[in-house]
């Protein structure tokens, strides 16, 4: 239980704590959003007024160098060469701005050189060629001040800028060692500058950088599209990578120095404004975490309490103990899944109680349904034995007519002659009242010896036939086992149909290998073969005027093959599945019970111990064959 | 809490942030961390037009390397740092790229900067890879020091075979510099001993230091003094224009040679007339028509709006070997080993191979400077 409890408290602030991340994203995504533009128009403002702030103030440090030496350009073609010397001195000062100053000719060779400190190497500049210098060719090509890009002094072999212009026929430079250049530029980026800078000379050499990072020298901007379309005198102000950092850039150029300010406000993250953005964000999200998650924290422990109270609530309705007192929680909703619960403990009962009694009358339906069932199967196979014990009678019926029949004509006969013999008897008897004569006598004794004769002969044949049903009876009716020649039993059978075939326009054919002994029930097979044939004639001629049906029988092996076969209608084939089942038939309500093929099957297959099989073809006939051992197996029973 | 930390705390969030922003950035612009390259060289004093070329050779052959550069392929920086022409300098140098991560340098340019730097780069296992450095002390010697350039003995000995022997001069004098005495002294020695077994005679040998104080007088006094006609300069090309100016202020006429070590556009821009006529040896052919040379001046000169010089040649072939060797390196093996075992590598003007110490040879192109610049010299012509 506590452990769940944790795990929901757990989930609890990681619910806050995602929540509040998100709010925080989406609220911090907006705000940038809606703030990223003001952002980037102040940073590129910042970027645009430090550039144009140093280029002026660089212009106007240095443009004071440069006013002095104008001046001094002015003057010295007037003054004595010791003069000179001594203004140039002057200028120079102690050599914390300007380093050295020399006065070149016309050819651009050294007149003077002057530094802040006597030097050897001054007396050695005179005469020294500048022809080929950057400083001297744009000066003497353009007859107007130049201020240098980077160059190696010769003076000091260091790294220096200078400043040149017209001094009379020939031209004045002054030399500024990048030490005093870099303290100008910082002076000038000391105070008041919203953004840091470089100073790019004008093949993209950076001169200074007011943040002093990257020392003179160590880079060359000219590769960064952004200062090439600058150095090329474009005025840009846009954001753009500058190496790998996306700065708000701004270059100004000054067309006194030759330099270029490239100002650089941090864009995107490096933005300080940015990250305080993003700092209040972040310090907002957090108090709203710790907020939530204070809050959490106890509302998660009622939350807790309810909970466990549900689920003991719970527990007891499903164990189906007394739920105790009211629930009362902190939420309406757990007070409203408590009643739902305590509603569902009681409906849960009252459905139990309900499903049971339900369940228990089902049983006594299922009982009382069972029993009916049983006593309708009992009474369907009662049903099923009456009939085919009907159709056994029927047969009989049928034996019976046929045996009378077939008695009539030898019984009548006989009457016949025995009454002739009667009268001639009385007509004696009168005769010899009157005297007997020996005409009378004679004629009685040859009439009645006639009639005698006939008598006998026609008794005779009546004998015979009762002794052949007598047989058949007592086959039919005892089903007994005994030992029989098939084509006797084939005979013996039509010989009763016979009657009963001769008021038809159907014959039956026979060629069955006599003296065929089997061991077995002659009385069922006798019935298979009656059945067959008036199945033939019944279904398979039905509606035409004449028909053949064939019996045929032989010995194939330790069996015996007999087949009868009819060259009627034939079966449909939808039907050739279903002749052997009890009552299938197709002349329901009109005589047919049924049954005639199912005891063919029954018979053939449970007491003689055979198969039967069917082969039929509509408008061709059916052929029955039945395959028999010839000795039938056991009955059991 | 201490009073501050909260904010302190709040500072280091925020940069925290910015770092993780930072670095999600990067990862969803699909940079990486690109392949930082040390870069040791004079970027001011009186050298700083070979460190300036060479930082020059050394960004182009980056810069090109980063524009062709497939999709996906990681780029590559340059941390650029300048010795300032001092022993501290160079070795705060090296320290500072090794403590940054940088595995390779190209630099540093010259012997005496070399000399300062290398304890510290063998220490801190940085290799440096320096493009000019010639002096014969570090011929056949295994350490973290890769030459592209010949030894002071090869490019001394074919100054004297020139001079002697193309030039037919007899007598020279010699003023070397100094301050960077394990290249210049070394080859003023080859140099004499080579010509002189040509049958030469140097006439005077004379060390000079300009920022001694005296100037460049005493040198050039000795040598004018020694008689000969023809004055050879060990020194920079700062040192050799302001010699040249003397000399032949002081004897007109005089024939002029300066070390490889001076071939510079700025020995010309300052010595002006004065060194026209001046013998340099060249390690790269100017004059060449090859497509791969003229693409490179090209590409050079709209970038840096100059000319490149043997040391802005020498360094982007330096980037060149390091590049190739790094991206072919098996897992395991050392910047060094890389470099050493794999190659010929393809410079600019010359195929590069090294023996298994680091040394290599190159290019020598016999100039001479006539109108302001330098053009091949072949007297046979």
């Amino acid at each position: 239980m506590r452990g769940s409890t944790r795990g929901f408290l757990g989930a609890v602030y990681l619910l806050v704590v995602m929540a509040t991340a998100f709010n925080l994203l989406l609220v911090g995504s907006a705000i940038a959003l809606y703030r990223l533009p003001s952002l980037a128009h102040d940073g590129r403002q910042a970027a645009r007024s430090t550039a144009d702030a140093l280029e002026a103030r660089l212009e106007a440090l240095f443009g004071s160098i440069q006013a002095r030496l104008e001046l001094l350009a002015a003057t010295a073609p007037l003054l004595s060469e010791n003069v000179q010397e001594d203004q140039m001195s002057e200028f120079v000062g102690d050599g914390s701005a300007v380093r050295a100053v020399y006065m070149l000719d016309s050819k651009g060779r050294v007149l003077r050189a002057q530094a802040a400190a006597k030097d050897e190497r001054l007396s050695e500049l005179r005469g020294a060629d500048f022809s080929y210098t950057p400083l001297y060719r744009a000066v003497s090509e353009t007859w107007t001040p130049v201020w240098s890009d980077k160059f190696i002094s010769v003076f000091s072999g260091d790294t220096a800028v200078g400043v040149g212009l017209p001094c009379g026929d020939g031209v004045i430079i002054a030399e500024l060692s990048l030490g005093s250049v870099l303290d100008t530029v910082r002076l000038a980026s000391s105070e008041g500058l919203d953004a840091p800078a470089w100073i790019v000379d004008r093949k993209g050499e950076l001169v200074a950088d007011t943040e002093g990072l990257i020392g003179p020298g160590e880079a060359n901007l000219l590769g960064e599209p952004f200062v090439r379309y600058a150095l090329e005198g474009g005025v840009a102000t846009e954001t753009a990578r500058i190496g790998d950092t996306l700065a708000h850039l701004a270059a100004t150029r000054s067309e006194k120095l030759g330099w270029t300010v490239i100002a650089r406000a941090p864009a995107g993250i490096r933005d300080q404004h940015f990250q305080a953005m993003a700092l209040d964000i972040i310090a907002m999200g957090a108090g709203a975490i710790a907020f939530g998650l204070l809050i959490g924290a106890g509302w998660a422990k009622s939350v807790g309490g309810n909970v466990r109270g549900l689920v003991e609530l719970s527990s007891a309705v499903s164990e189906g103990r007394d739920p105790g007192e009211p629930f009362r929680g902190v939420i309406r909703e757990f007070d409203a899944v408590a009643d739902e619960l305590r509603a569902l403990g009681k409906a849960v009962d009252e459905r139990e109680r309900s499903l049971r009694s339900l369940n228990e009358e089902l049983e006594d339906r299922v009982a009382a349904r069972t029993a009916e069932l049983e006593g309708a199967l009992e009474r369907l196979t009662s049903t099923q034995d009456e009939l085919v014990r009907s159709q056994k009678l029927a047969a009989l019926g049928n034996l019976v007519a046929g045996i009378a029949h077939e008695l009539n004509t030898p019984l009548g006969n006989g009457m016949m002659a025995v009454s002739t013999i009667a009268d001639h008897h009385r007509e004696f008897a009168k005769e010899i009242e009157g005297g007997l004569r020996k005409s009378a006598l004679d004629s009685y004794v040859s009439e009645t010896g006639a009639g005698i004769g006939i008598a006998l002969r026609n008794l005779r044949r009546a004998a015979e036939l009762i002794g052949d049903f007598k047989q058949l009876a007592v086959d039919r009716a005892s089903d007994v086992r005994r030992p029989y020649f098939i084509d006797a039993v084939v005979r013996e059978n039509l010989a009763a149909l016979y009657p009963a075939l001769k008021r038809t326009p159907y014959t039956v054919e026979t060629a069955v290998e006599p003296g065929i002994a089997m061991d077995g029930y002659p009385g069922l097979l006798g019935q298979v073969i009656v059945n067959l044939v008036n199945n033939a004639v019944t279904h398979g001629f039905s509606g035409r005027d004449r028909g053949v049906v064939r019996i045929s029988g032989a010995r194939a092996g330790e069996k015996v093959r007999l087949s009868v076969s009819d060259d009627g209608v034939g079966i449909p084939d939808e039907a050739k599945p279903r002749v052997f089942e009890p009552f299938f038939t197709t002349r329901m309500g009109s005589g047919g019970s049924g049954l005639g093929l199912y005891i063919v099957h029954n018979a053939i297959v449970n007491a003689l111990g055979g198969s039967v099989s069917l082969e039929s073809e509509p408008g061709k006939g059916t052929t029955f064959t039945l395959e028999l051992p010839l000795v039938a197996p056991e009955r059991k029973g | 809490m201490k009073p501050g930390s909260a904010a302190r705390a709040a500072g280091r969030a925020a940069k925290a942030f910015a770092a993780v922003a930072a670095s999600l950035i990067s990862i969803a612009c699909g940079g990486g961390k690109p392949l930082a390259i040390g870069f040791i060289g004079e970027l001011s004093g009186n050298n700083a037009d070979i460190g300036e070329a060479g930082r020059n050779g050394a960004l182009l052959a980056i810069e090109l390397h980063n524009d062709s550069a497939e999709r996906g392929r990681r780029k590559v920086e340059l941390i650029v740092r300048d010795d300032l022409s001092s022993s501290d300098g160079a070795v705060r140098a090296a320290h500072e790229l090794a403590e940054s991560g940088v595995e390779v340098a190209i630099g540093p340019f010259n012997t005496a900067m070399a000399d300062a730097a290398l304890p510290e780069a063998e220490r801190a296992g940085l290799l440096l890879v320096s493009p000019t450095v010639s002096a014969h002390k570090y011929y056949g010697v295994d350490d973290m020091l890769i030459r592209l350039n010949s030894t002071t003995r090869d490019n001394a000995g074919a100054y004297a075979e020139f001079m002697a022997r193309r030039l037919g001069i007899k007598t020279v004098a010699i003023a070397f510099d100094k301050r960077n005495r394990a290249f210049s002294e070394s080859w003023a020695e080859e140099f004499a001993g080579r010509f002189m077994t040509l049958g030469g005679e140097v006439a005077a040998q004379v060390p000079f230091d300009e920022m001694a104080g005296g100037g460049y007088g005493v040198a050039i006094a000795t040598l004018v003094a020694s008689g000969s006609r023809c004055f050879v300069f060990v020194a920079n090309a700062v040192d050799s224009a302001r010699l040249a100016q003397l000399a032949r202020k002081a004897v007109p006429g005089l024939r002029l040679a300066a070390a490889e070590w001076a071939a510079t556009g700025q020995l010309i821009e300052l010595g002006g007339r004065d060194v026209e006529g001046m013998i340099q040896l060249q390690t790269y052919d100017a004059d060449s028509m090859t497509p791969d040379w003229l693409s490179f001046r090209d590409a050079y000169r709209t970038r840096f709006r100059a000319e490149p010089s043997f040391s802005a040649v020498a360094a982007y072939d330096a980037v060149g070997v390091v590049l190739s060797a790094l991206g072919s390196r098996k897992k395991g093996q050392s910047a060094k080993d890389a470099i050493l075992s794999g190659g010929p590598y393809q410079g600019l003007q010359q195929e590069i191979s090294f023996d298994h110490n680091g040394d290599t040879v190159r290019l020598r192109v016999f100039t001479e400077v006539r109108d302001g610049v330098y053009r091949a010299v072949d007297p046979a012509r």
